[in-house]
């Protein structure tokens, strides 16, 4: 059965996220008022990450099951993430929660224990900075996302499937990456094919949307595209999505449209997992 | 308290996911026969240090008097034990965590990847069963599981009554989470009587879920789980079967890849 190969140090999986950093991107998200576009992935993508190196943490080490890359595109097609990791493509996940750019603090409400809240200070780490120049080659981004892939391929071939996430406003300027996108698709493990998901960040102001099982319900042609572009959920991520309280069906994509992809990071199985629910 | 336990035997086995070694194991057994005391929890993967709190938690267990100790009288002391285990190098950080007028002060010692688990504390599912004359006692929270098999037949199951019942979201103990209110909401208690003869099986969730879908299938999952631990067989021989048996079921993709511990336990 496809997409149950163990995650883990020996077999490690890959990430490799695909940014649009266009100047469309400096526009706000959903309908006007909102923050720039390019702010919202930014943000989306570094807590991604954040949740990924969390799920690695053993002890008081980060075990490497996952490799992750983020390639940006805009003026130019390359990797973006910053500071001591600048150009590199694919860095072991031990690797990148070691070397942010720079650990910020945030203000987060916690329970208190008491039935109230409390607010706690919680340090976030950042990546990726935010950009936005230039038009919007997705369909190079894509091209580099199937020699990158390939290559961990051919290291690791019985890895869980990699998994590309391609967050965009939707406008590729560079052709039609529905064609790009089933090539990438066409690449796989001995676990299954490689897994294609989009994050549809627009600012169009409709209701956001997860991970849909039809393109009927979408507002533009861009999302309709994306969504068409993105692979079926595998069926043990449907699980944990119902579990986590979403209503998916077996047609259910990895799409998402002004919505947060960080749960997909969550619908991985790594083992036993902390349900805030279950803990009282 | 009776030495009612004496003249059991037991025979256990704790194995790692398929392709982590033995020390990524988060799953903990503790086993003190004489007394009749036994123990399994499973710690959760998403929080450090879960594999020293399942571990924790099953040694205390069965050190305690007890039959089913409250978890109040248990818990606190076991919860700051963990503390003082994985406090060094990070006391200042967790002392700032306790006081609540301070949540923001730190130690800048503390890697950011570490702070969220070090806050949170450490999580895992319990299973414990203790046999005094003619009786067993168990206590549990979440999906470790009780198995009692008498004269070829399957007679107690507990937590879990049904293999659907499973998900990857169990309820946990936390290593820093209320002592009261937790095992109060969701901890199980289970008791019952035992004959000459009797087995009882205590599993991790995927063996236990495995278990349980034989069975409901009409099959005897323990005809399979008896050779292993035949008693005749030296321990390393039964823990290479052991082994095999598991590795096994996961190629042939019967058992879910997790962490598998199981205590065969004859009265």
């Amino acid at each position: 059965m496809p997409y149950t190969a163990e995650i883990s140090r020996s077999n490690p999986t890959c990430f490799l996220f695909l940014v649009d950093q266009s100047k469309s991107m400096l526009g706000p998200i959903g309908g006007g008022l909102g923050n720039k576009k390019a702010d919202v992935v930014a943000d989306s993508l570094n807590r991604l990450l954040y949740t990924l190196v969390l799920r690695c943490v053993w002890g008081q080490t980060v075990l490497d099951r996952f490799h992750v890359g983020v390639i940006g595109y805009g003026r130019q097609v390359r990797p973006a993430l910053g500071g001591g990791l600048a150009e590199r493509v694919l860095v072991p996940i031990g690797e990148l929660a070691r070397n942010p750019l720079r650990v910020e603090q945030r203000a987060n409400l916690v329970d208190d224990g008491r039935g109230g809240q409390v607010e706690q200070i919680v340090r976030s780490p950042v990546w990726f900075e935010a950009a936005g120049d230039g038009k919007t080659p997705m369909c190079k981004a894509l091209e580099q996302a199937i020699q990158i892939v390939s290559g961990f391929l051919l290291e690791h071939p019985a890895c869980y499937p990699p998994l590309v996430v391609n967050l965009s406003d939707g406008e590729a300027t560079d052709g039609n990456p529905e064609e790009t996108a089933k090539n990438l698709g066409e690449l796989a493990s001995e676990d299954g094919a490689v897994l294609l998901f989009n994050g549809h960040i627009s600012s169009s102001a409709s209701q956001a949307i997860e991970f849909p099982d039809a393109e009927s319900g979408l507002p533009d042609d861009y999302a309709r595209r994306l969504f068409r572009m993105s692979s079926l959920l595998p069926p043990a991520m449907l699980q944990s999505a119902r579990q986590a309280g979403l209503t998916v069906t077996a047609d259910s994509r990895g799409f998402v449209f002004n919505a947060d992809l960080a749960s997909v990071v969550r619908f991985l199985d790594i083992g036993t997992r902390v349900d805030p629910k279950n803990l009282r | 308290m009776a030495l009612s336990g004496v003249g059991l035997g037991s025979r256990a086995f704790r194995l790692p996911r398929q392709g982590y070694d033995l020390d990524e194991c988060q799953d903990a057994l503790a086993v003190d026969a004489e007394r009749g005391r036994f123990a399994i929890a499973d710690g959760a993967a998403e929080s450090p240090h879960a594999a020293l709190w399942a571990q924790l938690l099953v040694e205390e267990f069965v050190r305690q008097n007890d039959p089913l100790p409250r978890w109040a009288n248990w818990l606190p002391s076991l919860q700051d034990r963990w503390l003082s285990a994985i406090r060094s190098p990070y006391s200042a950080f967790l002392a700032s965590r306790s006081s609540s007028e301070d949540g923001g002060q730190r130690s800048a010692d503390v890697p950011w990847y570490l702070e969220p688990g070090l806050t949170q504390g450490a999580f895992a599912t319990f299973l414990g069963l203790v046999f005094e004359d003619n009786s067993w006692y168990a206590l549990a929270v979440g999906d470790s599981c009780l198995f009692q098999v008498r004269r070829g037949e399957l007679i107690r199951t507990f937590p879990i009554l049904r293999a659907a019942d499973f998900s990857n979201a169990p309820w946990l103990v936390g290593s820093r989470t209320s002592p009261i209110e937790v095992p109060n909401k969701n901890g199980l208690q289970q008791y019952g009587e035992c004959q000459p003869g009797d087995r009882f099986w205590l599993m991790t969730d995927a063996l236990a879920q495995w278990f349980l879908l034989q069975s409901e299938a009409g099959a005897k999952p323990w005809l399979s789980l008896e050779p292993l631990i035949y008693p005749g067989s030296s321990d390393d021989e039964a823990q290479h079967a052991f082994a095999a048996w598991i590795e096994g079921l996961r190629n042939e993709r019967r058992l879910r890849n997790d962490d598998v511990t199981l205590v065969a336990i004859s009265q």
